[in-house]
């Protein structure tokens, strides 16, 4: 999952951004200021956006409704100083999923943040159960066959993305897009080699298989058997 | 009275006095009055009484005095109780007659040639007699012009008038007691009905704290003279009012400020704890934690200094202008690499006389001038000036600029604390908006002012007071 913060406080981004990606799920990309947070926010696609209000070029409100008027359905969630009421009301009646008052407790963020996207993914619990295959994103473990699998954190995300999308194909630029931040060198045989050694690990004892390779459009977890996949 | 005697009480006192003294002077009158009427009343009957006897004498062929009294007159003289009294003296002032009672003539009992009165005590009792000459006895008919003139001496008993003028006098002392009594209740109620204004204006003004400022006295429903008190306490309100918004807005603003730093420091702890253990990254951490608590020191110190106006000692000091030229030396040097970073100069231009001496401290210098220097730095144009001298009856030192100047929207609030330009510039530099709160806190302490104002460059210019004796001037640079 690919988090974009958009926080002038450069300090603080830098600590949040430690934070959040202490969990295997996420990559952040930071912007210190609105214009470069709008021009992110709206020419790729993230999985949530966390804005500050008071920010220099654009103000996060105007982030926020140009969010909304291009129509991009990502989760929002405002992270600001000004924690009065009408300032909460106002945030979410703009469009934002949920308003974080500073300072805050990096545990609820996160907290808030994992919420927010198995809402958007319509997945309200925290064990995603693909057949037998079980994900559990609290704790970042996967289990399958009654055995617990403890995987490398580029590992677990993406077959976190992918069961976070299941019996959806998933194209191979979707996934370069969503599992690295904008510093990553994107080769696309990197997302092959890594879904060899997942399915080396989660399809082992002649298990059936659980991720396919769609020709030509990508992969797909799913326990359906599929007609002319390959793998 | 003592200062603090109540309202209530003064107009009661006051009230109370003037009508006892009202009361006391028209009793007194009365009874006088009745004093004269009664007595006159009284008198006139002597007098008739007198003459009425004069009348019962009649004068003989030889001379000779008759007196001719009924018995009906005879026994107002012959009671044995209070007894009237009577004396008949002939015109050569013999004794001719007298009552029986009179044991002898009083004193004053003599043919005078006027109507003379006197008041006695006869038998223990008040008696009051008239002595009335020159009367007229009667004559007999056949004698006319043997006119006989004798003297008439009546008396009788005061008790009759005396026991009236008691009754009047009782009368008016009871009546004055009953009016006294009765005025007491009335200006009891007057005095606390003409004070309800002031109680319901009491009653309104314990309802007003820190909540409700906004109230204020209607004066169409206070009575115009407790106008002018409504009036200076609406003002005070109004007063009071702003410098609660002041404050409260000044609290909000701080609270704000403080949010940012303490985020930062609580989100660099709680990052640092998520990431498992590593000594050097740790060390790191708490560099780093380091430095966000010394921002947040920075800011408490500024905070405080900004807040606080009173430091009287500081006021008496003084510093000589070569002093303070050395000074602005030393402060201009120490930003000569940030301003080489910045591609700007700093230029200083200074003209101090040698006997001068101004009111401020090096340390209040090095903060003003520096902050000064800081904003042109940070929002200014790329050439700075610092110029010092002579203007008038000052010492002006000036930080110009040759940038944009301060926002026109930003002027009117330019000196508030926590007023800032473009937030992203000032947010970058690090600065809360308190510098220029915190200089012209500074300035004002010394007696001295802060300005702003644009002339093509971006002026700030201090003006400092002190003690100028005559100048003889010389330039340094």
């Amino acid at each position: 999952m690919r988090i974009l913060l958009v926080e002038d406080e450069t300090r603080l981004a830098r600590n949040i951004k430690k934070g959040i990606e202490s969990l295997p799920s996420f990559v952040v990309d930071v912007c210190n200021d609105g214009i470069d947070g709008q021009h992110q926010a709206l020419t790729t696609a993230y999985d949530l956006i966390i804005l500050d209000i008071m920010l220099p070029g654009v103000d996060g409100m105007t982030i926020l409704q140009a969010i909304r008027s291009a129509g991009l359905p990502v989760p929002v969630l405002i992270l600001s100083a000004r924690t009065s009421k009408d300032d909460v009301v106002q945030g979410l009646n703009f469009g934002s999923d949920d308003y974080l008052g500073k300072p805050f407790d990096m545990g609820e963020l996160l907290a808030r943040v994992k919420a927010l996207i198995r809402r958007s993914h319509n997945k309200p619990d925290p064990v995603i159960r693909v057949g037998d295959l079980e994900i559990d994103t609290q704790r970042h473990v996967v289990r399958r066959g009654g055995r617990e699998l403890l995987l490398p954190a580029l590992e677990y995300r993406l077959l976190e993305y992918l069961a976070f999308r299941a019996d959806q194909v998933v194209s191979k630029s979707d996934l370069l897009e969503h599992l690295y931040d904008y510093n990553w060198e994107k080769f696309s045989n990197v997302i092959e080699v890594y879904v060899s050694t997942l399915r080396r690990k989660l399809e082992k004892e002649n298990l059936p298989k659980v991720i396919h390779t769609i020709r030509g459009q990508g992969y797909m977890l799913s326990m359906k058997p599929l007609e002319g996949s390959a793998g | 009275m003592k200062p603090n005697t109540s309202l209530r009480k003064r107009l009661l006192v006051l009230f109370l006095a003037v009508d006892l003294i009202l009361i006391f002077s028209f009793a007194t009158g009365a009874y006088i009055y009745m004093v004269r009427r009664f007595n006159n009343t009284f008198n006139t009957a002597m007098r008739a009484n007198a003459e009425a006897l004069a009348t019962l004498v009649s004068v003989e062929d030889d001379n000779h005095l008759e007196l001719e009294f009924s018995d009906e007159v005879m026994s107002r003289f012959s009671r044995k109780n209070h007894p009237d009294l009577f004396a008949i003296l002939a015109r050569d002032g013999s004794l001719f007659e007298k009552s029986r009672h009179l044991p002898q003539l009083p004193k004053w009992a003599s043919s005078s040639a006027e109507t003379e009165w006197h008041d006695f005590l006869f038998r223990g009792e008040r008696y009051r007699g008239i002595v009335l000459p020159a009367l007229a006895a009667q004559e007999d008919g056949n004698r006319r012009g043997a006119s006989a003139k004798i003297t008439v001496i009546f008396a009788t008993r005061t008790e009759d008038m005396d026991d009236e003028l008691r009754h009047a006098r009782n009368f008016l002392l009871i009546g004055a007691g009953v009016i006294i009594a009765i005025s007491l209740l009335a200006v009891y109620w007057v005095v606390r009905r003409g004070l309800l204004p002031l109680k319901r204006l009491a009653d309104e003004t314990s309802l007003i704290d820190s909540e409700s400022l906004d109230r204020r006295f209607d004066n169409g429903m206070i009575p115009r003279d407790l106008h002018p008190f409504t009036n200076s306490f609406n003002h005070l309100l109004s007063r009071l009012q702003a410098a609660f918004e002041n404050e409260r807005q000044f609290s909000a603003d701080v609270a704000h400020e403080l949010r940012t730093p303490v985020s930062v420091l609580k989100s660099g702890i709680q990052s640092a704890l998520l990431s498992p253990p590593d000594a050097v990254k740790d060390r790191a951490s708490l560099a780093e934690l380091l430095d966000d608590v010394v921002r947040l020191e920075t800011l408490c110190e500024s905070l405080l200094i900004s807040s606080r106006t009173d430091a009287p000692d500081e006021a008496q000091q003084l510093m000589s202008t070569e002093q303070v030229a050395h000074q602005l030396g030393r402060i201009v040097d120490s930003f000569s690499i940030r301003a080489a970073e910045l591609n700007a100069t700093i230029a200083l231009n200074v003209e101090t006389s040698d006997p001068h001496r101004v009111r401020t401290t090096a340390e209040t210098v090095q903060r003003v001038i520096g902050n000064l220097i800081e904003n042109a730095l940070c929002h200014g144009g790329p050439t700075i000036v610092v110029s010092a001298g002579h203007q008038g009856d000052a010492f002006v030192i000036s930080v110009a600029d040759n940038g944009p100047g301060v926002p026109p929207g930003l002027l009117p609030r330019l000196f508030q604390r926590f007023s800032r330009g473009d937030k992203s510039r000032s947010r970058s530099t690090g600065g809360a908006g308190l510098g220029l709160a915190i200089s012209r806190t500074l300035v004002e302490r010394n007696g001295g002012t802060l300005t702003y104002a644009n002339d093509g460059n971006a002026k700030f210019a201090w003006r400092i007071g002190g003690e100028f004796p005559p100048p003889t001037i010389k330039g340094t640079a």
